[in-house]
């Protein structure tokens, strides 16, 4: 028997765990707080391949800084003054790429003039802000007739100026910027100026601001379990033990986090508070049961660790593979991020298996014996007539039993309808992480109203790589692939949700055309030859920094880019521009211009989320289908059993329908911070009917009929899984007052999913159980041969 | 009512693409030729209904504008009809002087590309037309714009400009020194390629013999012979860049004409362009075009109107001492300018369409950004 081996070398076990986790703690101690973006996204995805090929053209670390008037507008030399000050600021901001900061105070953003026998290239207000009227309002004029490519840097009313910077990815250091962000907004904030802040690293940032919320929540929600933990046993000697071996689980969990230099998001801190509950919770198990075998064995310590550590293990490495299994294969959609949440939370909740099942064991058979609970004084308790309804509600035929079962398979048909039509990826505007009415939202709203957030990249390739020479020139440069580019970006233009285009022909080819042309508005236009062309684009680049132009064409490498300025990065937008895109490809077949070069998309921000939505509902339904595959395979081998088998997972399936239908209601989406989550509930709520079953199965091998075995294991293993539960619950209940959406939406779907599994567990399953009478119940006899073998064996 | 534009069919495309694509013409064969034509027409027709039945509204330029327009060109007749044309083939007529106006695209190059066109001009009968575009592209009407026919130029430069003089003679001038003439109704166009090279930005013809052509560095040309031989009478000198391009020029008669061009220059002549005297303009701006006004079927112009760069718009009182005026009822570059009777039509970049109903007092903006 496991138990008595594990006992026998108890000490030389019990220390060698306990190196183990003094390694896993050193390990812990090196854990460093940090959100690593481009983790959160499939590696290997076309899309997320191009964003890295062409991270020359800006990361997706992109600031937008909103400065808004309240009355008048920004033509005045104060608010302009503002403006450049703050753009001087942002580019001292830690990280900052100072190629990439654009505003109406940067020397970047100008406009060209011509005149006889000149070409003059003026920045709206660089060096010095105007301080005359006339000066301001020829600023005012020449920002209305350069409309087209201001509009993402001045609002059409005047009112708005955009400051724009993107960060260097690997230094980005989201605290330390978000800080400074924030003083920024201090400094230049009046009565009549309102300045709005949107882009990742604002939305990162604000988990470092909730922070110390998110530690007094962590540690409510813990005094909460504790306080559970203690009232449920009653306050004997050792209530304490599932705290401890919960805590070395998370030793393990951590350890291995700080072992494999992941870094610890603070957004993701409700996946990590969910994996301890759950490595308690096992813990609670286990000791229920150690304090029923201490009565049933008189009170000796050692018989009852040998036999709880018997009976327990084989539910307990079953529940605890469901639970890995529930997180393991979110790790199959090649998402970095998911990959580091799976490879922890195995070792985490791994780490119950050895602290819980074998550690716990050892460390009661060393504490002194539980003293017994003093007799009640008085009979049975106010909630008692409502437990012996609930005791007996599986063994009572009738319509409510055969009610419950029923309606089980109307929730399994409506949970399916709201699976399969889950909503991918974000649903609206804004990041689903925080509250709608959270100052980042009203923030990216703001902002959004007025400037676009979002952009994806369109790579236009040349097919035959050259380099540059006087005698030759690139394709990029020749006239109908400048036309293709030019057309392309127009086509794009007339999807409501792309807010501008940023390209080399109507950015830079056909205004420097009409200047150098006399200004004539008929050169507004695709120089051309292939000559003009060439001849322009050098006239602009001579009047760029270093690699500055790369952001446009690269010539030796013959790429450039298109930039597709969005407003949101729903799916539904997203989805929009990926089909516009492939519209606009296949119709312009014909074009001798594309068998010069290829039209890869799509890159940038736009890119990375259309990755994860393509990823997110194939690995959804791929990681249910292993979940349940998993179940389906443990629960056959240990209950040696087809049926038993199919009965887990259709309650399993019964009980996980819920969340979709909540999802759906709730209109959250399958994203790359909600999947973990889902995942988890499977795992971690068909726990409970594996106990519960498994407790049944225990009486009945004991010779108890079959409706006894049930009442007898719901008020034992029963009572020990609402405890569970009410730690689970109690625990989860402080983080829907998180001020991070995402925990409360997730708290709430998790608090739904443990909901559905305790019935489903408790309820459902016993009743399915006694009204069908499955043999594995009865070790794969018939219920009669197996208590005549069961009397037999008692007479002998 | 949806103002959303019509397509007309692929045209037949100009000289340089022609020549480049005749082998693929060639192998498609008579059956593609004519699947062609047929579809053509068809699909102009279509377009033709479409955009008749859907006239826009002054009020709706947002669906009348896309964010990309630039018109080029405005040509107003005396029956009230006005026609705008600009980049990737759009053409929008007017019915009511300019008011309202409705839009369809033309001379497609392939699906999702459009020729860009320059300018539109029709000959005192108000039926026949024609538009000069972008890669040699001329286009031909001669059922006051209903439908458009491609003609052979013979040149794959771009027309800037076209000057009709009736309904068998026009001219037109373009790039690379491109001038060239039809006395055929378009069924021959003579090119008259100059050798300098020179950008041609405006032809004016004041009879069927005598003509101007203005271009870069101050460069005015004269005929005396319907465009067969053109002497210089101005500029022309490639190496002084500090010259100012010449945008425009007008001729009421062969006398009287007037150029006008970039960094505000305005020159006047009263000898047929032997002597050109320059007029202080109002400001630096350059104008664009030129056209004269006021006049009726008795008695010649009375003013003379420039659009150009910022929006700004010259009014020169002709026959009096009154110093030029300028006002700019937008910001946008304004390419063109036309008048019939009170009412006047100015388009240029940004979309830009401002319409006058009273002889210019004051200025409408009808599209733009």
């Amino acid at each position: 028997m496991i138990g008595r081996f594990i006992l026998r070398y108890r000490a030389i076990i019990g220390i060698a765990l306990l190196v183990i986790t003094g390694i896993f703690g050193y390990y812990a101690s090196k854990l460093t707080i940090g959100t690593s973006f481009i983790d959160f996204f499939p590696k290997s995805h076309p899309y997320v391949k191009l964003y890295h090929d062409y991270e020359r053209y800006g990361g997706a670390q992109r600031l937008t800084l909103m400065v808004q008037v309240k009355h008048g507008d920004i033509y005045n030399y104060k608010t302009l003054r503002k403006i450049q000050d703050m753009t001087y600021d942002v580019d001292l901001l830690p990280a900052v790429n100072h190629q990439s900061i654009r505003s109406l105070g940067s020397f970047r953003v100008r406009y060209a003039v011509a005149l006889p026998g000149n070409l003059v290239y003026k920045a709206y207000m660089y060096p010095n802000v105007p301080t005359s009227e006339a000066a301001i309002q020829e600023i005012k004029r020449q920002i209305f007739i350069h409309r087209l490519e201001m509009r993402s840097l001045v609002s059409d009313d005047g009112r708005s100026a955009a400051i724009m910077a993107s960060f260097y990815e690997g230094r980005l250091n989201y605290h330390e910027v978000f800080n400074r962000i924030q003083a920024l907004i201090a400094k230049y904030q009046d009565d009549n100026t309102v300045i709005y802040a949107a882009g990742e690293p604002v939305i990162r940032g604000y988990g470092y601001y909730y922070l110390p919320v998110l530690v007094i929540i962590f540690f409510v929600s813990d005094g909460i379990m504790i306080l559970i933990l203690y009232i449920f046993f009653k306050g004997r000697s050792t209530w304490w033990a599932p705290l401890i071996t919960g805590l070395l689980s998370t030793v393990w969990g951590l350890g291995f986090i700080g072992m494999e230099g992941y870094e610890f998001d603070p957004v993701m801190l409700v996946i990590r508070f969910i994996l301890t509950a759950r490595d308690m919770s096992h813990g609670i198990q286990w000791q229920g049961r150690y304090y029923d075998e201490l009565e049933t064995h008189g009170y000796d310590k050692m018989a009852a660790c040998e036999v709880t550590t018997t009976l327990m293990l084989p539910p307990g490495l079953l529940s605890i593979l469901a639970d890995i299994a529930g997180i393991v294969f979110i790790s199959f959609g090649g998402i970095p991020s998911l990959q580091h949440v799976a490879s922890s939370g195995a070792v985490w909740l791994g780490g119950s298996l050895t602290m819980v099942f074998i550690f716990q064991p050892i460390m009661m058979s060393y504490l002194p014996t539980p003293k017994p609970l003093p007799a009640r004084k008085t009979g049975r308790g106010m909630l008692a007539p409502i437990a012996d309804k609930l005791v007996n509600f599986p063994i009572t035929p009738g319509y409510a039993r055969e009610g419950a079962l029923v309606a089980v398979g109307v929730l399994i048909v409506v949970g399916f309808i709201a699976g399969i039509r889950a909503k991918i990826g974000y649903t609206e505007p804004g990041t689903p992480l925080y509250r709608h009415n959270a100052k980042v939202n009203r923030d990216i709203n703001a902002v959004r109203q007025v400037f676009p957030l979002d952009e994806g990249w369109i790579i236009v390739r040349a097919r035959a790589t050259t380099t540059i020479s006087a005698a030759y020139t690139p394709d990029m440069l020749a006239p109908d692939v400048i036309r293709l580019e030019r057309d392309l970006g127009r086509f794009m233009l007339q999807d409501p949700s792309v807010s501008s285009i940023i390209s080399v022909a109507p950015d830079i080819l056909e205004p420097y055309n009409q200047m150098f042309h006399y200004g004539n508005p008929k050169y507004l236009a695709v120089p051309r030859t292939a000559d003009d062309a060439m001849g322009l684009y050098f006239l602009f680049m001579q009047g760029t920094a270093p690699g500055e132009a790369d952001q446009w064409i690269n010539l030796n490498t013959n790429d450039g880019i298109l930039r597709v300025l969005l407003s949101d990065h729903t799916y539904m937008t997203l989805n929009n521009i990926q089909a516009r895109l492939a519209e606009f490809i296949n119709r312009r077949q014909w074009d001798p211009a594309l068998k010069k070069v290829e039209i890869v998309y799509l890159g940038g921000i736009a890119g990375l989320y259309a990755a994860a939505n393509d990823v997110l509902y194939q690995l959804d339904f791929i990681n249910i289908t292993f979940v349940l595959g998993v179940v389906f395979l443990f629960c056959t081998v240990v209950y040696r059993s087809f049926v038993a088998g199919v009965l887990f997972v259709v309650s399993c399936i019964a009980a996980n329908f819920a969340a979709f239908i909540y999802m759906r209601l709730a209109d959250i989406g399958i994203t790359i911070d909600t999947i973990p989550v889902i995942s988890l509930g499977i795992g971690l709520g068909v726990d409970y009917g594996i106990y519960a079953v498994s407790r049944i199965c225990d009486e009945c091998a004991e010779g108890r009929r079959l409706e006894e075995a049930i009442t007898t294991a719901l008020r034992g293993t029963g009572a020990a899984v609402l405890a569970t539960f009410s730690v689970i619950i109690g625990g989860l209940a402080p983080w829907v007052f998180s001020p991070v959406l995402f925990h409360n939406e997730m708290s709430v779907l998790l608090i739904i999913l443990m909901s559905t599994n305790v019935i489903v567990g408790l309820l459902i399953l016993p009743a399915y159980i006694a009204w069908a009478r499955p043999r594995f119940i009865f070790g794969g006899v018939a219920e009669e041969d197996l208590r005549k073998e069961t009397m037999a064996a008692a007479i002998n | 009512m949806s103002l959303v534009p019509s397509e007309d069919a692929e045209l037949p495309i100009p000289a340089a693409e022609q020549a480049r694509s005749k082998r693929q013409t060639l192998r498609a064969g008579r059956w593609g030729a004519s699947a062609l034509t047929l579809l053509s027409v068809v699909a102009i027709f279509a377009a033709s209904a479409v955009a008749g039945a859907a006239p826009g509204k002054a009020g709706r330029s947002e669906s009348l504008a896309k964010p990309w327009d630039s018109f080029f060109s405005v040509a107003c007749l005396p029956s009230n009809k006005c026609y705008v044309i600009g980049t990737e083939g759009a053409l929008l007529t007017s019915s009511d002087g300019g008011q309202t106006w409705g839009r369809r695209a033309i001379a497609r190059r392939g699906d999702l590309s459009w020729f860009d066109l320059y300018s539109i001009r029709f000959a005192s009968d108000g039926q026949t037309g024609w538009v000069g575009g972008e890669g040699g592209l001329i286009l031909k009407t001669t059922d006051g714009g209903v439908t458009w026919n491609p003609q052979a130029s013979g040149t794959a430069e771009n027309i800037f400009r076209i000057a009709v003089v009736d309904s068998r003679t026009a001219f037109a001038c373009g790039t690379n020194g491109l001038l060239m003439g039809t006395t055929d109704g378009g069924a021959h166009w003579q090119l008259q390629t100059l050798k300098n090279g020179l950008i041609f930005l405006d032809v004016a013809f004041a009879d069927a013999q005598n003509g101007w052509a203005v271009g870069e560095f101050e460069t005015i040309m004269h005929t005396a012979d319907g465009g067969k031989t053109w002497t210089p009478q101005m500029g022309g000198k490639r190496a002084n860049f500090k010259l100012p391009a010449l945008f425009a020029v007008r001729f009421i008669d062969a006398q009287h004409g007037w150029a006008a061009g970039q960094g505000g220059t305005l020159l006047r002549t009263d000898n047929g362009g032997a002597t050109w005297q320059p007029i202080t303009a109002p400001s630096a701006s350059p104008m664009y075009s030129v056209t004269y006004s006021g006049a009726t079927s008795s008695s010649a112009p009375t003013e003379l109107w420039g659009s150009g760069e910022g929006g700004a718009l010259l009014h020169i009182a002709l026959g009096g001492a009154a110093a030029p005026k300028e006002q700019t009822p937008t910001v946008f570059d304004l390419a063109d300018i036309a008048f019939n009777g009170q009412n006047g039509v100015a388009v240029g970049l940004g979309g830009t369409i401002v319409h006058t109903a009273d002889s210019g007092v004051h200025w409408d903006v009808v599209t733009g950004k």
